[in-house]
């Protein structure tokens, strides 16, 4: 809807769309005979940037203006680095709420914006999720602006370039498309840029709303995005080919397309030296293993495959069960399920009530249910260990994933023993073959195997660090274009 | 519709395929150590069969399980084995056993193949159990006594063979699927250690026979026992087991004694003995070539002697050790082949499998191989280390 010539109607038609809104204010400004109308909203926009700059400036050269065309003055001469002329109510509207002062004049049909944002923001403050041993400690904010230059600020290329779309049909959100041209693969941008166009929703909370809108049914359970809050991991991940997909007004990036092994890499690694970041790499793999199996293992020994154990352990193992009224799989199941709750009591309890939390949980649940018979004390080691090491990732949705498939391997090794739990492994890997994020193989760089791509994979080769590599071969790029 | 169908196919397929039928908790299982044979006393075709489980209950105070004895006869192993079902408040779990104990009286009396059927045909049951013979005594009491250092017995007497095993060189240790197998090998026959109480039973049965500082009953590995047309024939001496172990390349770490002058000894390791054996048919009879290249540490050395200064020294010791491990095996081969008849070196089985044209056209059977077999052995012993003392502590004369 284009405005109108008439400044008066353009304020009822503002005040009408807004609801009247009290933040909104409308300052006449009269030069001569001409009234211009300073309309923008306290909220968002900052006072002391609009006193000074405009109101001011207006204000000294008042009397010089009564000649002069008022609109081509104001457009040019008052100091301001975002200056925009719009002609449709909408923009208007948009602007206004984005922390600009509207110039609404008589006579033209255009409006004039200045740039005069508050600052809303918490500032650079350290990474709190992914903290950081070595490696530089600044993190996101919730500022787009800010997130934008701290990417710049890293890589100062000009090839570091970006698609904004607006997202969102009521909260407007800016998404922005980061990727180093000539290093990542257009297609694979054009396709998510096309995607992140056609979304359909009224309000971005986060970065996460636009990944659930855009990705695929997961059959898997295993995340297939990656969420970072350090800019230099973000900058590492640019340099090998990925795309960094940023949303206003979160301090999460996500990095598209990700790879399984991506979960095992952690920012630090980038700091360290080589044959440590392979060590805790496979330190890493052991702990999702154990994770994922240690329960079910258990359980198909205990029930099904006494002859696999040490006589001497099989000794203690069965006395330390004698008395306990319950099957070993039931056990588990309530251990498990006993310790999920800790740790959602624990993350969500505010302040400092997790400690008590813990001492009870770890008092009650532990020692009191042994020495009650209720459970025998191997399984709080089983299930200790196995939860102990699904926290070795600071992913939760990884967590997450990790904990359906410890229960749904507990099930097939309480009904089938070894030959279940072996069923379920090879259903697991089938999915994560099987699975694509954004279009590409989950398990690249090992399934395509790409060799160049394995200097940064399990281990972490130093002209990996200095030269980046894309994960993705040629030819896995080539099939995928064709 | 085919979904369904290939997800019950699965289902039907794991369930097939897997245990699930056979799903039981640890703690219903009695864990069985050990089984002890013996004939019955008043039935004299029924055999008794003892078990003893280790996982009875647990000690409050030092936290280990306590073990328990059963026992009951029947005509076949099984039969006694449901009898002792019936009494037990648990399933017996065969598959942790670790030794089978079998009477003398029995072994000499009755073809062992009689009642092991049972071992071979059963899935569960484990295979790697030790057998051994009780001397004298019932074999179901060596399962009663109750030792330090390790409180279940059947465990007791399986780690003591195996270190036995490893560093006596007198011992050696035989598994229920290798005696089975040697006993229904006409070329071989097996040798079985022999275990037997010192002390008092009465009073190895009762825990507090541990909390002596010297247990008034205690369980002792003597000496091997040889067969003979699938009975048990005799035992072997001490030195005769070690020259056994020399022939059929089971010693690992053995210790010999030599006496280095009149009336002094000196003591010997030998690690490492390559051992080559030639088949062969002379003047129409087997004959074994068997040639001893032995490596020893000198231990102990109690005469007068200076390896660094007198080569002859250490030339006189070799040449003694040759001489006593010629004589140890000798003695053992006369003992098997020259008083008795029995083939537990494998020869026969050797013959056949090395010289079967040979065999055939002297019209020789695998039985017949020990009967006339004719050994020559050459022995040759060097000692590589005199540990950390070049001459003994008398010094050079």
């Amino acid at each position: 809807m284009t405005i109108g010539k008439d400044r008066k109607k353009i304020i009822e038609e503002i005040k009408r769309k807004t609801g009247n809104a009290s933040d909104v204010s409308y300052k006449d400004f009269p030069i001569d005979n001409k009234i211009i109308t300073f309309a923008y909203a306290n909220t968002v926009s900052s006072a002391t940037d609009i006193n000074d700059f405009i109101l001011r400036r207006m204000d000294e050269e008042k009397n010089n203006l009564k000649t002069k065309d008022l609109f081509l003055y104001i457009k040019n001469y008052i100091p301001n680095n975002s200056i925009k002329e719009i002609t449709t109510m909408e923009d208007a509207l948009y602007y206004l709420f984005n922390g600009f002062t509207l110039v609404i004049f008589d006579n033209t049909n255009k409006i004039i914006v200045f740039e005069n944002k508050a600052k809303l923001n918490s500032p650079i403050q350290r990474s709190e999720n992914e903290q950081s041993l070595k490696g530089p400690s600044d993190s996101f904010t919730e500022n787009y602006e800010t997130n934008t230059g701290l990417l710049r600020k890293r890589i100062k290329s000009e090839n570091l370039w970006f698609n904004e779309c607006i997202v969102g049909s009521k909260s407007k959100t800016k998404v922005a498309l980061f990727y180093i041209n000539g290093v990542c693969n257009l297609k694979l941008v054009n396709d998510i840029t096309e995607k992140i166009k056609k979304i359909d929703i009224e309000y971005v909370g986060s970065a996460n709303y636009i990944l659930d809108a855009i990705s695929n049914p997961n059959r898997a359970i295993f995340p297939t995005n990656l969420t970072t809050e350090r800019p230099d991991f973000a900058c590492q991940m640019l340099l090998q080919g990925r795309v960094v997909l940023m949303v206003e007004n979160s301090n999460q990036v996500i990095i598209l397309p990700c790879t399984f092994i991506d979960f095992f890499k952690n920012p630090d690694d980038y700091y360290e030296k080589g044959l440590n970041v392979f060590g805790t790499r496979i330190i890493r793999i052991i702990a999702m293993m154990l994770a994922i199996l240690t329960p079910a293992l258990y359980i198909s020994l205990m029930a099904y495959n006494l002859e696999s154990i040490p006589s001497g352990l099989l000794i203690n193992f069965s006395i330390q069960r004698d008395g306990v009224p319950f099957p070993t799989v039931f056990e588990i199941l309530v251990m498990s399920f006993m310790f999920q709750i800790l740790r959602e009591g624990d993350m969500r309890f505010p302040g400092k009530g997790g400690s008590s939390i813990s001492i009870v949980g770890g008092l009650v649940l532990g020692q009191a249910a042994v020495e009650a018979g209720i459970v025998s004390p191997i399984t709080i080691i089983i299930v200790g260990v196995s939860s102990v090491a699904s926290l070795a990732f600071s992913s939760v949705e990884l967590i997450n994933s990790i904990r359906w498939w410890q229960l749904i391997l507990i099930v097939l090794a309480s009904f089938f023993g070894f030959v279940g739990v072996m069923f379920g492994c090879i259903i697991l890997v089938a999915l994560l073959a099987s699975h694509e994020s954004c279009g590409k193989p989950f398990l690249a760089p090992f399934e395509p195997f790409n060799k160049n791509a394995q200097k940064d994979a399990i281990i972490l080769d130093k002209v990996s660090k200095f030269h980046p590599q894309n994960i993705y071969t040629k030819e896995d790029e080539n099939e995928k274009d064709s | 519709m085919k979904k369904i169908v290939k997800i019950l196919i699965i289902i039907l397929i794991l369930i097939s395929s897997s245990g699930c039928f056979n799903y039981k908790e640890i703690n219903d299982y009695a864990i069985v150590s050990g089984i002890s044979i013996d004939k019955d006393e008043e039935d004299k075709s029924k055999y008794k069969v003892g078990i003893q489980i280790m996982n009875a209950k647990k000690d409050e105070e030092t936290d280990t399980s306590l073990i328990t004895f059963y026992k009951a006869s029947g005509n076949t192993v099984y039969q006694a084995l449901e009898k002792i079902m019936l009494d037990s408040p648990k399933e017996l779990y065969l598959g942790h056993n670790e030794v089978l104990v079998l009477s003398e009286e029995l072994l000499k009396n009755e073809d062992p193949l009689n009642y092991l059927d049972y071992f071979m045909r059963d899935a569960e049951i484990e295979k790697d159990s030790l057998v051994m013979v009780s001397m004298k005594d019932k074999a179901y009491n060596i399962l009663k006594v109750i030792t330090p250092l390790e409180t279940i017995p059947s465990t007791n007497l399986k780690s003591t063979l195996n270190i036995a095993d490893n560093f006596s060189g007198t011992l050696t240790i035989i598994t229920i699927d290798q005696f089975i197998s040697d006993l229904i090998n006409e070329g071989a026959e097996p040798i079985i250690p022999m275990v037997k109480i010192t002390g008092d039973i009465k009073d190895g049965e009762k825990m507090d026979n541990i909390t002596e500082s010297d247990p008034s009953a205690k369980l002792k590995f003597d000496a091997l026992a040889y067969f003979e047309n699938n009975k048990l024939k005799g035992y072997l001496s001490n030195d005769e087991s070690t020259g056994y172990n020399f022939l059929a390349k089971t010693q690992k770490e053995t210790y010999i004694n030599i006496k280095c002058d009149d009336q002094n000894y000196a003591t010997t390791r030998i690690k490492d003995a390559k051992i080559k054996e030639e088949l062969s048919f002379k003047n129409n009879k087997p004959y074994v070539n068997i040639n001893i290249d032995a490596e020893a540490d000198l231990l102990e050395c109690n005469c007068s002697a200076d390896f660094i200064n007198n080569e002859k020294s250490i030339k006189q010791l070799e040449k003694k050790l040759s001489k006593k491990i010629k004589t140890l095996v000798t003695k053992a081969s006369n003992k098997l082949y020259k008083d008795n008849n029995s083939d537990t070196l494998k020869y026969g089985k050797k013959f056949y499998e090395e010289k079967y044209k040979e065999m055939k056209k002297l019209g020789y059977t695998k039985k017949m191989i020990s009967e006339d077999i004719k050994f020559n052995f050459k022995v040759k012993a060097q000692i590589k280390s005199t540990e950390l003392s070049i001459k003994s502590i008398k010094g050079a004369k």
